[in-house]
């Protein structure tokens, strides 16, 4: 989706490092199988994590191949997947799709039209097999829509929609630990909201397009401010997830939630950074 | 309250968290109802007293307590990180409870400020205590602008967190403390709400992270650019999607 749930590489320790890749890998070659080459291309780390946390949630037996593929045609991959790889390679179809119809009713974009018209039997089947998941999607997204439609300044507001879609995505099937996964998601959710419209930021206000951070772009903290509400973000999501019964692969859930998540930030501000010296 | 929880988990209070969590797991797989189907009435029970059992210790753990009322142990102090004062919860009651239970200790304030509370003002405490966040947001609401005090904004941040907006809560913990800046629950709550930042940088290095800013962009990027510059010319631009 947006590709902002990152390792942070350095700080992973080398059979980490090679468990994450065989996740990456899995789920890459799940979204192949069953949503051909282009499955490829809608991968991210985000989903990874997803399929890590929710593993490592409920512990179910992985299965370990090796193959090769496209990217990687001489060296044979390690890949771990179960069924858990096949609900995020669907949760990555769903929002792709919704994530196109919405580029689509924005500004007509072609590779919207196409992709929608391409995948529509195979999202309406995916729909209809997680149809809780897909009513939380769509109303998210119609929201969100409508909400950036009127400007809406209040950051709890606009990223919200992107929260409640997160949360829902991390519900597997309910469970006891359901509302706590639910929190994780919702704050994990409202993180990349306000981190990809920071990243857009410039974007946005060259096209006159609508940006949450546009209030407050002025303001002489504006950095502060941002990195401040992104952590009040990410540190809820911490919370919940040190809540949480898990002992698989905290090693590499960490990195991620404590550390990796910050790897685009650091990325955008520099490069705003080294883009103010030079005027 | 379960009287002893370790003993219900079948662990020493000074075991690290991924001990308890382990132990958890192993109980709660032993009494899932599913796996007792001869005695589900019994073992949906021990089943129920097992969640109860840990919440309890994670609550305690959160607060800095033992689960019941010892001084920590240092190894716990050692095994689980930094503590930190975790009183919201999205989607649920129970942390809120935590904190209630806490500022009710200042009885004599708070009686007091209580019973000059307007009527919306009130209802927003008893929907709060029940964790009725919305239904406290919808009552506070209902208040025209003008006539909102500090005890307003106090409970508007307590529910607004409690539904998960917690930028909103914090500007108006702000608000009530700034209003009033000798009422100690007011400032209490804002300190509470301000920290949460606090307790995560220090996870961060605890888990030897050296701070947010210590990321480095490394091959991965690589292939981030080579994702980006494929995304732009067929996907529209936003997300980072990526070959490895």
């Amino acid at each position: 989706m947006f590709g902002y749930v990152m390792v942070n590489q350095d700080e992973l320790k080398l059979k980490d490092y090679n468990r994450y890749r065989s996740f990456y890998c899995g789920l890459c070659r799940v979204l192949e199988k069953k949503y051909g080459i282009s499955g490829k291309l809608e991968l991210t780390y985000d989903m990874t994590f997803v399929d890590i946390l929710l593993n490592a949630y409920m512990e179910l037996p992985l299965k370990s191949e090796r193959h090769r593929c496209m990217v990687h045609p001489v060296k044979k991959q390690d890949m771990l997947f179960n069924e858990i790889t096949d609900y995020c390679a669907d949760m990555t179809l769903l929002l792709t799709y919704y994530k196109m119809l919405d580029d689509v009713n924005d500004d007509g974009s072609m590779i919207g039209r196409v992709f929608v018209r391409k995948e529509k039997k195979k999202f309406e089947r995916v729909a209809n097999a997680y149809p809780r998941q897909a009513k939380v999607f769509e109303e998210s997204m119609r929201s969100l829509a409508q909400t950036e439609e009127r400007r809406e300044y209040n950051l709890d507001k606009v990223a919200g929609f992107t929260g409640n879609m997160l949360a829902e995505l991390l519900v597997y099937e309910e469970s006891v630990w359901s509302d706590e996964l639910r929190k994780l998601g919702f704050y994990l959710g409202k993180f990349i909201y306000l981190l990809d419209a920071f990243e857009d930021l410039e974007k946005d206000l060259k096209k006159g397009a609508y940006n949450p951070w546009q209030s407050s772009k002025d303001r002489k903290d504006f950095e502060a401010l941002v990195e401040n509400t992104l952590m009040m973000m990410i540190s809820e999501c911490a919370k919940s997830f040190e809540r949480l019964p898990i002992v698989q692969d905290v090693d590499i859930l960490r990195n991620i939630i404590y550390s990796g998540v910050w790897q685009k930030y650091e990325e955008v501000r520099e490069k705003r950074e080294k883009k103010g010296e030079e005027e | 309250m379960i009287a002893d929880p370790y003993k219900v988990l079948g662990v020493d209070p000074g075991c690290t968290d991924t001990e308890l969590k382990k132990a958890y797991r192993e109980k709660s797989k032993k009494w899932h109802p599913d796996q007792n189907p001869d005695n589900t009435e019994y073992a949906e029970a021990r089943f129920k007293e097992v969640q109860e059992s840990y919440r309890q210790i994670l609550d305690a753990r959160e607060r800095g307590t033992s689960g019941y009322g010892q001084p920590q142990t240092q190894s716990y102090q050692q095994s689980s990180g930094p503590g930190y004062q975790g009183y919201a919860n999205y989607g649920s009651a129970g942390a809120f409870n935590e904190y209630f239970n806490q500022w009710q200790q200042y009885s004599e304030q708070q009686r007091a400020q209580e019973s000059a509370e307007t009527n919306e003002e009130r209802a927003a405490r008893n929907y709060i205590n029940n964790g009725y966040f919305r239904e406290a947001l919808n009552a506070l609401n209902s208040v025209p602008e003008i006539n909102r005090r500090a005890r307003w904004y106090y409970y508007a941040a307590i529910a607004s967190r409690g539904v998960g907006n917690n930028v909103t809560a914090l500007d108006y913990a702000k608000r009530a403390a700034d209003m009033e800046p000798d009422n100690q629950m007011y400032a209490m709550l804002l300190n509470q709400m301000s920290n949460s930042g606090t307790w995560y940088q220090n996870q961060n290095r605890y888990y030897g992270f050296g701070g947010i800013n210590n990321v480095s962009q490394q091959q991965w990027c690589y292939y981030l650019c080579l994702a980006n510059m494929l995304c732009n010319c067929c996907m529209g631009g936003r997300g980072g999607f990526f070959f490895f």
